[in-house]
């Protein structure tokens, strides 16, 4: 793995590179959180935000400017910085990933180290969750009321990650009940089969898929990978497939989320971006690497000799997610990591439909 | 440690204090000096610290305090935290900081943090705006902030406390004696902070923002005869600070602690054939970061010449050599090792109405061509007569900054074969005098070229690349004035810069910054004075303003912030009988409360009290 990236001492001074540094690798290792469009079966208007698509953009590091852009496909309109944290100007520093429950929106800050609430349909600011035990927050994923979130933890002297674990947070009162431990560097969290699946992409030598029954909040199995898992998606036969990241060879791997075997492993041929994503039926998988964006069957044993298209004006790739409705390929374009980067919105069928200016570093999409 | 050499100091001075009482010795300035850096640098533009905010605030950073004086703007990472300049339109690593003529920018980072310049430990702070890379050597093109720790004349001992809101002291001791022909001035300080200020419209205190710093600063000199002398200066400087989180933040753990050594020994002397200075010096510049060690070291040898012709022409010579070694984690296991050799020259000539310098500099550096360094200045009597002088003041400058350490050695991302950074800048202002009242203006166009810029590259690598063209150009202005109305002494002063800071070319990655201002460049500053003297009475007003600054590069308003006036105001009450006096100042700061931020996200305090008291002990009168 190739993950000696560096940061900008020019600019920022040594204190804040070292941060600065990990946060790339992060970045680079970050997987789109599986979120799913709500279903809401009420029909009168709730909100000006009940549906449509969310960019969490991260911000500029250590300066709080994270934001959420808002765009409404039908009316065609974009909003910026539609949520704003206690201190009234924007959503916090480094806005990972957020995920709709019960008509509230949780937005996970990375940097703030807390979970921001939103009621889902307006945006206003609810609350937060904060805790001693929330260090750099990653992904949350919600079963029977209970927030399930991956912490990656504090670092140690030397930079590495030395205590990542998934907490249980009791969603009805904002208070974390328990700490399950996992291996190192935890990422995204899927919920298949009734059970928890955590992708653990340390950057260490550990590359596996922690799996947590929800039922008495216990690890209770580790199934080992060959590469980094940087995204987790659940197909139309309810299997997890894995994308697992690798110097030469990123491999997808269906995994039965009952048994947690491997039932499939499709080598990739290449090393890959760090996101998976599914069609809305839920039968194709969508991967990328090196700005070519490839479409691959979940009956596939091979991997696609062609890419579906191929980003032309995409300048440093930065998220990656489809649309549940049309699924459209939402691409975050981070630019320089500080000034305002763009969307670039492609068709299905790989043609360029849109592309708009969003907050600065798009790290993610979340659909309504 | 601290309070055993503070006792140290304390008796050594105290005998001294004795010795000088019954001997009543005066510390007499000794005639070895040469030609101020004012002179060679006909043309330019300078400015001294107010001495009354000096010694009011000399608890204070300079960061905190030198934007309340001249139209500069410094980017505080918070209360307390790291700070760096701003000087007409560029970067903070675009700002030369010279301690007793030593360069003190960091040569990893290239900029200096100004948060570790505690205004205590000068006795002398002096900015020249503008290039001076001919004189100043690497890096000055917004301009150059010159620190002397010289030792005061004046005061035998010194004694100061202060205590402050949100859990701040202060104190400092400074002495100084003389015995013969040698003399020494010393200086102790220390200041701890709880900063745990309530922020300003959130309604909780910012949390892990505590910080402390120390230090000891030594003067010496031996003088041989009136003629020649060696000194000794000598400045420690300990720094630990929680990294204060951006507002909102919980759980931050960040700690960074700073520790910096520099030491300088020189022999001086000055005869028929001229001044000579032979010396050298040692910096060692620590940072701790959470536990890991980034260090520092550097052995400078210097030695120049000026002489004075019969016919006022004045010349100087100078050479001066850098060894530079970096021990940081990121530059490998074989800590690289660079030499940097600057060699200069300057004349100067006062005809009748009409001051003019021409210096040069050819810095040579470890695989790096540097190019040639002039400086052309002059001042120009236009009319004067007793009431009144018109002054023209105009200069033009080559300048360089060399790429740093972490631009050079960074381990998979530095390159050796970048190319300094390179500048052209050009000035010229009207100054008017009359009585009393200063008027000054000023017009300023620089022009940066192969300017450094991290930029992200495939797989979000960043790497350095000379990529960035910048043009700043802008108006400063000032206006002084002083007047007595009975007993009652006014002075005031006011100054506001416009400055432009535009990028011309830079990277595709940051495309959308073409055409537009430098993030944290504010297009409007100002700053101003007043001060109100009445017998023993006195009480001072200072003004800082800064217009809307972009905190994102293509100059995107969502991200920008607000403007902003600070109000601090302090109020002074002295006690002297014979050598002795007492000094009791109250300052209020942000006066009005104002909500400001100088970096995004980082809170700023809002209205706060400082008390201080001190005592000085004065040599007597010859």
């Amino acid at each position: 793995m190739n993950m000696q990236y560096k940061t900008d001492p020019s600019e920022t001074p040594s204190f804040f590179n070292v941060t600065k540094n990990m946060r790339r690798i992060f970045a680079v290792l970050f997987v789109a959180a599986t979120l799913w469009a709500c279903n809401n079966d009420d029909d009168k208007p709730q909100g000006k935000y009940e549906h449509g698509a969310f960019v969490l953009n991260e911000g500029k590091f250590l300066s709080g400017t994270g934001t959420i852009t808002y765009y409404n496909e039908q009316a065609d309109t974009l909003q910026q910085n539609i949520f704003r944290n206690a201190a009234g100007q924007y959503a916090g520093d480094v806005v990972q990933s957020m995920i709709f429950h019960d008509d509230k929106a949780y937005i996970v800050v990375n940097g703030d180290n807390k979970v921001e609430i939103a009621n889902a349909n307006t945006f206003e600011r609810l609350g937060s969750i904060s805790d001693d035990q929330i260090v750099q927050p990653r992904y949350m994923e919600v079963v029977d009321n209970k927030g399930y979130l991956t912490v990656q933890g504090p670092y140690d002297d030397n930079y590495n990650l030395v205590d990542s674990y998934v907490l249980v947070i009791d969603l009805s009162n904002n208070t974390v009940t328990k700490k399950i431990p996992t291996d190192e560097g935890i990422e995204n969290i899927v919920y298949a089969g009734n059970k928890l699946f955590v992708g653990a992409s340390g950057y260490s030598s550990i590359h596996n898929v922690a799996v947590i029954d929800p039922s008495n909040n216990t690890l209770i199995d580790n199934i080992a990978l060959d590469g980094v898992p940087v995204g987790m998606v659940v197909d139309n036969n309810n299997k997890l497939w894995v994308l697992a990241n690798d110097d030469a060879n990123a491999k997808l791997y269906r995994i039965n989320p009952s048994s947690f075997e491997k039932e499939q492993t499709i080598n990739l041929g290449t090393s890959v971006d760090t996101d998976l994503a599914i069609t809305p039926d839920k039968s194709g998988l969508i991967y990328s690497a090196f700005g070519s964006f490839y479409k691959i069957s979940t009956t596939a044993t091979t991997a696609p000799s062609a890419p579906l298209f191929t980003t032309e004006d995409v300048v440093t790739q930065y998220g990656m997610n489809v649309d549940p409705d049309n699924g459209e390929i939402w691409i975050g374009d981070a630019l320089n990591y500080s000034s305002e980067g763009k969307v670039y919105i492609y068709t299905s069928e790989g043609k360029l439909k849109k592309t708009f200016t969003a907050g600065i570093s798009p790290t993610n999409f979340v659909f309504r | 440690m601290l309070l055993r050499l503070g006792i140290f100091l304390g008796c050594i001075s105290l005998g001294f204090f004795a010795k000088a009482q019954s001997d009543s010795v005066v510390l007499k300035s000794v005639t070895v000096y040469g030609l101020p850096d004012e002179k060679y640098l006909a043309g330019g533009q300078f400015y001294a610290l107010d001495s009354a905010l000096q010694s009011q605030q000399a608890s204070r950073h300079l960061g905190e305090i030198l934007a309340f004086q001249f139209p500069v703007y410094f980017r505080n990472y918070g209360n307390g935290m790291l700070s760096g300049i701003s000087m007409r339109g560029t970067s903070p690593s675009h700002v030369a900081v010279r301690w007793n003529g030593i360069n003190i920018n960091s040569f990893s980072l290239g900029q200096a943090d100004f948060s570790i310049l505690p205004t205590i430990a000068f006795d002398d702070v002096k900015v020249h705006a503008g290039g001076g890379s001919a004189r100043f050597g690497s890096g000055a093109f917004g301009g150059s902030v010159l620190l002397s720790s010289a030792g005061t004349t004046t005061n035998i001992l010194s004694v100061s406390q202060e205590v402050g809101s949100f859990g701040r002291y202060f104190s400092s001791l400074k002495g100084s004696f003389r015995v013969g022909k040698f003399s020494s001035s010393s200086s102790l300080y220390r200041v701890q902070a709880k900063n745990d200020f309530p922020i300003p419209g959130y309604g909780e205190r910012q949390p892990h923002a505590a910080y402390w710093q120390q230090g000891f600063v030594q003067h010496a000199q031996y003088s041989f005869s009136n003629a020649r002398r060696v000194t000794i200066d000598y400045w420690f400087n300990d720094s630990h600070k929680e990294i204060q989180p951006t507002i909102g933040n919980h759980n931050s753990t960040d700690e960074q602690d700073d520790r910096n050594h520099r030491l300088s020994v020189f022999y001086e002397q000055n005869t028929t054939q001229g001044l000579s200075k032979v010396g050298g010096g040692f910096v060692d510049d620590k940072i701790i970061f959470n536990g890991t060690l980034s260090e520092m070291v550097r052995w400078i040898a210097s030695a120049s010449h000026q002489y004075t012709f019969k016919n006022q022409w004045n010349i100087s010579g100078s050479a001066e050599w850098n060894h530079i070694i970096g021990k940081v984690k990121e530059y490998g296991p074989t800590s690289p090792e660079e030499d940097r050799v600057d060699v200069a020259a300057a004349i100067q000539k006062t005809f009748k109405k009409v001051s003019a310098s021409f210096n040069v500099r050819q810095p040579f550096i470890t695989h790096v061509t540097a190019p040639l360094l002039p400086y052309i200045g002059a001042d120009v009597v236009l009319f004067e007569n007793a009431a009144q002088q018109w002054l023209l003041s105009v200069n033009g400058s080559k300048n360089f900054r060399a790429p740093t350490f972490n631009d050079r050695y960074w381990q998979e991302a530095g390159s050796r074969d970048l190319l300094p950074e390179t500048s052209y800048a050009a000035e010229a202002g009207l100054g008017w005098r009359y009585h009393n009242v200063k008027v000054n203006a000023r017009g300023f166009y620089q022009h940066i070229d192969q300017w450094i810029q991290w930029i992200p590259m495939e797989q979000g690598i960043y790497r350095p690349r000379n990529v960035k063209q910048v043009r700043t150009d802008g108006i400063e202005a000032g206006i002084e004035d002083q007047a007595n109305i009975g007993r009652v002494m006014l002075h005031a002063k006011l100054s506001y810069q416009f400055t432009q800071a535009i990028t011309l070319e830079t990277d595709d990655t940051d495309a959308a910054s073409v055409g537009k201002q430098l993030i944290y460049t504010p297009l409007h500053t100002g700053s101003g004075t007043v001060s109100v003297v009445y017998k023993t009475w006195s009480a001072n007003v200072y003004l800082q303003y800064s217009g809307k600054r972009y905190t994102e590069s293509s100059n995107s308003s969502v991200y920008a912030l607000d403007p902003f006036v600070l109000t601090d105001l302090s109020l002074n009450k002295s006690w002297t009988q014979n050598q002795h006096d007492f000094i009791l100042s109250f300052q209020v700061k942000n006066l009005f409360d104002k909500t400001y931020q100088l970096y995004a996200g980082r809170a700023m305090p809002g209205r706060n009290f400082n008390l201080k008291i001190s005592y000085h002990l004065n040599r007597k009168k010859q």
